[in-house]
């Protein structure tokens, strides 16, 4: 990709971030708005969070085992070799994965999944992923600018001068303080 | 006897006493910040530390680390909110207080308590650790691994919720940690075929990540505390020395609570602080107040909080095994450092014992001092906004990771143990485990592995007396939960069939 491409596709993302706090608040209204004709069970829903997150361990123990399987053996005395330890962990992990599985299924009480997760926190994992992403394409003073902007609102901070003088000072604080004090590389 | 002479000098030192107040009072204001504590305060740092000697490292991180338990007790008093776990006895205590009008008096007593009991485990700690690290210099590769396997597994077995679960995250942790070269062979292991990978993660980009993003994404999400109406401080000095002289006892239950607690891998000043309000409440003269606003209870629960954040420097430094998350952290920032933590590191560098007692000797003075200047004006911390505060934490620490190593991998790596570590976290897979057994996954296998290529045999690798008295500690602390709930359920039902 081009630089100029790489700006524009940075400009797209920044803009993101900005409308990020806006996206989420109208999406938990949704939400909300949603659970009036349809009923979830709470429990069940927790239930099945719980057991994701399980098939996800899973998912990494059997990923370990693999990995370790392909590791290049080295003649060295050694009982044990590179692939004991990952192999046993993965395996450990599936194993015991596997049990939560099976005691969530079979006692749903046994779920301790806080569920639904809140719309701010949703977008506030959204909003890193996004600085992150334009973080090298962009200018370090806009997109942490426009970073700020963001979370703070998202923060429940709705005045716009209070939003633009804090944000304006702590990337001043934070551009002085890496690029001048630290001497960091920012983009 | 000269080690404590330059640990002194060090502490007298402007360069030192600046750095150590600067990080206190940073500390203090995170801490009186409901939902932030010491963890995130050293997180947001920590890549800054990275940089500096290893001494002064450690001194800001101590003084961060002491200053955030000193802050907790702030809004835990004045509005009932405790700005962590360790404080929810403060606020159940001295919430009461305020309730009455005497929140002077409750915020002086827990100020006062906690700097005791950091003042008297500072002292135990230099008594302790230096014999402690003697005996472990004569620890070989089995033994060593004896004792790492025991500080992982009292992690778990100290975790609430599902055991299971802990076993999962300690294993996921282990995993993630030996990504990398092999410490015996070279071979790399588990990357994928990624260059990045291939030197393993990076070990403070995955510590920030996984433990400071999900904290500030919940607190970004965590409604405001609505405010109170902050106490002035209006007491006489002869109220306050026989409050002192009334809650000594306590004081003195509190602290050795906390530093034992402290001292256990996995304990820390959450499990300190109930223990203790339990045990002080068997000295008291009042226990009947216990719960409904003792003083009592309030100074033993606040001088415990405190007392364990020097009792966990104790494995930290002397075996290499954290005490809890925060040294965890300490840990990490020492071998970004290159230096090995643990009994040699301390023993041979005179220099850095000196440097760790003098930071803990200046923080201390400093957290009485600055807590005599501060206590009044710090009511007003609480007026801060910590979702506001969160919110600028979050860019902090992904700009701190990034100038670690000016590496887009290691910000990306922070990012996904945060956000994985955010969801784990909610679903009860406790991340503190994961943590610890990230950082010591390296040394647990490489003793493993080592001790049996030393003893070339599985049998003579056990048939060792310390590692046997350390496995049996192990099968004990897994077996006794299951044995204490049957023995219970076998006294129940005979004391139903007596019935």
């Amino acid at each position: 990709m081009s630089s100029g491409g790489k700006i524009e596709g940075g400009y797209v993302v920044a803009s993101m971030l900005v409308m990020a706090p806006f996206a989420a608040r109208r999406c938990s209204g949704a939400l909300s708005r949603s659970r009036v004709g349809y009923d979830f069970d709470a429990l069940s829903r927790s239930v099945a969070s719980d057991v994701a997150v399980a098939i996800l361990f899973i998912a990494f123990g059997i990923l370990v085992v693999v990995g370790a399987l392909s590791t290049r053996m080295i003649n060295v005395h050694d009982p044990l070799g590179p692939m004991f330890f990952p192999v046993l962990g993965g395996i450990i992990i599936v194993l015991a994965s596997l049990v939560v599985v099976a005691q969530v299924s079979r006692r749903v009480e046994a779920s301790d999944a806080r569920v639904p997760m809140p719309g701010q926190e949703l977008a506030a994992a959204a909003l890193v992923v996004a600085y992150v992403g334009v973080f090298p394409l962009v200018p370090f003073v806009f997109s942490t600018w426009v970073m700020l902007v963001s979370c703070l609102r998202l923060a429940g901070i709705r005045d716009l001068k209070v939003l633009a003088t804090l944000s304006t000072a702590a990337t001043a604080a934070l551009y002085y303080g890496f690029a001048v004090g630290m001497r960091t590389l920012l983009p | 006897v000269s080690v404590l002479w330059d640990a002194v000098v060090y502490a007298i030192q402007p360069n030192t006493l600046v750095l150590a107040a600067a990080a206190m009072f940073f500390g203090i204001i995170i801490g009186a910040l409901p939902g932030l504590g010491p963890t995130i305060g050293i997180a947001m740092v920590l890549p800054l530390t990275i940089f500096m000697p290893s001494g002064d490292s450690i001194t800001v991180m101590m003084a961060i680390f002491v200053g955030t338990m000193l802050g907790n007790g702030i809004p835990a008093v004045l509005l009932r909110i405790p700005g962590t776990a360790s404080a929810l006895l403060t606020a159940e205590e001295g919430y009461i207080f305020q309730q009455r009008g005497e929140g002077d008096r409750a915020l002086v007593m827990s100020f006062l308590a906690a700097t005791v009991g950091q003042a008297l485990s500072v002292v135990v700690f230099i008594i302790a650790v230096i014999p402690l690290a003697s005996i472990a210099t004569s620890f070989l590769f089995p033994e060593l691994f004896a004792l790492l396997s025991v500080g992982l597994l009292s992690v778990v077995m100290m975790t609430s919720g599902n055991r299971l679960k802990g076993v999962i995250a300690l294993f996921a942790g282990l995993m993630i940690g030996i990504i990398g070269l092999d410490p015996m062979t070279g071979a790399t292991r588990l990357a994928f075929g990624q260059r990045d990978l291939s030197l393993g993660v990076n070990t403070i980009a995955f510590l920030v990540g996984i433990l400071a993003i999900p904290e500030v994404i919940a607190g970004i999400g965590r409604p405001e505390p609505v405010g109170g109406t902050p106490a002035k401080i209006k007491l006489k000095l002869a109220t306050v020395l026989g409050d002192v002289k009334r809650t000594a006892p306590a004081m003195a239950v509190g602290t050795v609570v906390g530093i034992i607690i402290g001292a256990l891998p996995g304990g820390g000043a959450t499990l300190a602080s109930f223990i203790a309000h339990q045990q002080a409440r068997l000295v008291s003269k009042e226990p009947e107040l216990f719960g409904h606003g003792s003083l009592d209870g309030l100074a033993t629960v606040d001088a415990a909080g405190n007392a364990s954040t020097s009792g966990e420097l104790i494995p930290t430094l002397a075996l290499g095994i954290p005490g809890g998350v925060t040294s965890a952290l300490m840990l990490a920032v020492l071998q970004a450092q290159g230096l090995i933590p643990g009994a040699n590191l301390l023993l041979t560098s005179p220099a850095l014992l000196a440097h760790v007692f003098g930071g803990l000797i200046a923080s201390v003075v400093l957290m009485f001092v600055i807590g005599l200047l501060f206590i009044g004006p710090s009511v007003y911390i609480t007026r801060l906004s910590p979702r506001g505060v969160s919110a600028v934490a979050l860019v902090l620490v992904v700009v701190s990771v990034y100038a670690v190593n000016n590496s887009m991998f290691d910000v990306w790596c922070a990012v996904v143990a945060g956000i994985v570590g955010y969801v784990v976290g909610r679903h009860g897979y406790p991340i503190a485990v994961i943590a610890m057994a990230f950082i010591l996954s390296q040394p647990l296998e490489a003793n493993l592995r080592r001790g049996l290529v030393m003893t070339d045999d599985p049998v003579a690798f056990v048939v060792r007396p310390i590692v046997l008295i350390l496995l049996a500690i192990t099968l004990l602390s897994i077996a006794a939960p299951s044995l204490v709930s049957f023995v219970r359920r076998r006294i129940g039902r005979g004391s139903e069939g007596a019935n």
